[in-house]
């Protein structure tokens, strides 16, 4: 079993720390090989962010994104950079603050997840924990790992001062991707 | 050797950067000179922080040169030594590496390979660098080069890369790239690491004779002994000897013969499917790890497809390149550069039926584009 997951965003969104944090969760909290990597431009904000993770129970040769399975956008300009890559098995999350519906409908992926993490994140915790309550979403949506599993990377990968931020925006996510 | 038990031992993840910067740790190495420079800087970063708790120091210092004619003056005297750098701070060392190959310095500089020439693509890998690790500076001489292809090999060949530099008492190059360092793997940190450790006894007054091995006693600044360090070439004592053809010719010799004499014990490969192979994949670095995946897609097509990875680039691995290639129809050589190691492989294998696969401008190459190589008729 491989799975290969692309995360894109603009620079700041956390779309780096979200693969991190996945990939602690996928490799350390659990059992499963995992390969993390990342591009982005010279500046720290702003500027086109991608970031991959893949997972194996097995030994990984090719360590970047190969065949689609999950597909991550937060925002329009990285869902539009690389529909291009959506197959009929990848099953994409956008973050419906900046995508809308006719911005994917014609995509040809599996599934697609509207879910307003930003909004979410502006609501009801700080727009920094944006990608720790997507990160909710798509594991509950992902259910090779348990909640604790990610759970446990936060609190091993976070500074301690914005954990229970963090876990508490991680849990409202998480509640969500279980009802959606 | 000596065997060192590590405190933090097991299972992390870490990027290729760090894993080379806990191995050097773990490897007992106590300076770390260096100046920024992506994608390397995670090297210095790390060891920034984490130099002082081991016992040892770390210097940024103001450019390249003076940073490797740092780690030359700290491995003089009696630390474990290393830089860490890419692109045109590679460039700016060559001087000094060639310097550290006359006197015989033990040191390790890790190369996080990006894209060239020049400034280049600085966030963009590459395996651009693999000719000028072993003839960037002037002169006849011969140094190690270890190219890991993931996060572990990155902290297993770090560690091995101090071991070979005090034994063979040369510097040794760790050619990593940007993809190796910017991919976080889980990383195994072992219980042990062997230290290579055989310090010499007693008093010394020629300082560079060699012993059986052609290799001068390890001797440091600061243990009693007189010795005379010198960029021209010198003789036993260390006294200059530059106008002495004799002298020079034999110290010469063994700057090479040093190295080429215990190839054995310096190379190191790994086998893929060569047993019945028509078509052989030479590879090294991260692009061995797509060659394999595309390697074992063509066996699962019933394809005659072998190959051999290279965990050492310098010296050449000729005796091993040779046997994999012997029985081969075709080889092929996948790299991120226009087909410079290509070159060495058609030297040993044959002219004809060695082909190179170049991947430049920053891409990393998919399994799929060097399969498509493997298959395509010819």
């Amino acid at each position: 079993m491989r799975k290969d997951f692309r995360f894109g965003g603009s620079g700041g969104q956390g779309v780096i720390s979200m693969a991190v944090l996945l990939a602690n969760a996928y490799g350390v909290q659990h059992t499963y090989e995992v390969a993390q990597t990342q591009s982005y431009g010279p500046a720290a904000r702003g500027g086109a962010c991608k970031a991959e993770l893949v997972i194996s129970d097995e030994k990984i040769d090719y360590v970047k994104a190969d065949e689609l399975d999950c597909f991550v956008a937060f925002n329009k300009p990285s869902f539009d950079k690389f529909k291009g890559d959506i197959n009929p098995n990848t099953r994409v999350f956008v973050d419906s603050t900046f995508v809308t519906e006719d911005d994917v409908k014609d995509c040809g992926a599996k599934e697609i997840y509207m879910f307003p993490a930003t909004q979410y994140a502006e609501e009801n915790f700080r727009v920094v924990c944006t990608n720790i309550v997507m990160m909710g979403f798509f594991v509950a949506k992902n259910p090779e790992i348990t909640r604790d599993n990610a759970l446990e990377a936060i609190r091993e990968v976070m500074s301690p001062k914005v954990v229970d931020l963090n876990v508490n925006a991680f849990n409202f996510g998480y509640e969500k991707g279980l009802e959606a | 050797m000596k065997v060192k038990k590590l405190s933090n031992s097991g299972v992390k993840l870490m990027q290729g950067n760090e894993a080379c910067a806990a191995g050097a740790l773990a490897a007992d190495c106590k300076f770390m000179a260096g100046y920024p420079i992506t994608p390397a800087t995670e090297i210095p970063e790390y060891l920034s922080s984490s130099m002082f708790a081991a016992d040892g120091v770390f210097m940024q210092m103001e450019d390249e040169l003076a940073s490797i004619n740092a780690v030359i003056g700290a491995s003089w005297g009696g630390a474990r030594a290393m830089t860490a750098t890419s692109g045109p701070g590679f460039t700016l060392m060559q001087e000094a590496l060639g310097y550290a190959a006359v006197t015989e310095t033990p040191l390790v500089v890790i190369n996080v390979m990006r894209g060239g020439p020049a400034t280049g693509q600085p966030t963009c890998t590459s395996q651009d660098a693999v000719m000028q690790a072993r003839y960037g500076g002037h002169g006849d001489y011969e140094i190690i080069a270890l190219t890991p292809s993931s996060v572990q090999e990155a902290f297993d060949f770090t560690v091995r890369a101090f071991n070979l530099a005090d034994k063979y008492r040369v510097p040794v190059l760790v050619l990593s790239d940007e993809t190796v360092g910017h991919t976080r793997e889980k990383l195994v940190i072992p219980e042990t690491v062997e230290i290579f450790d055989d310090k010499y006894e007693g008093v010394c007054t020629e300082y560079f004779k060699p012993d059986e091995n052609g290799i001068p006693p390890r001797l440091h600044f600061f243990e009693g002994h007189n010795v005379l360090v010198d960029g021209q070439l010198h003789d036993e004592r260390g006294i200059r000897a530059g106008t002495d053809p004799k002298v020079c010719a034999a110290a010469i010799r063994r700057y090479c013969s040093k190295i080429l004499d215990n190839i054995d014990d310096i190379t190191s490969v790994e086998e893929f499917f060569l047993d019945d192979a028509d078509t052989v994949v030479v590879a090294y670095g991260s692009v061995s790890r797509s060659a394999l995946s595309a390697v074992r897609r063509a066996r699962n097509g019933g394809m005659k497809v072998g190959m051999l990875k290279l965990n050492t680039v310098w010296p050449v691995p000729e005796k091993e390149i040779r046997k994999a290639c012997a029985n081969a129809r075709r080889v092929i050589v996948p790299e991120m550069n226009v087909g410079d190691y290509m070159r060495e492989v058609q030297r040993i294998a044959g002219y004809d039926k060695v082909e190179g696969f170049s991947s430049i401008g920053g891409v990393f190459p998919a399994p799929k584009a060097i399969y498509e190589k493997i298959v395509e008729v010819k």
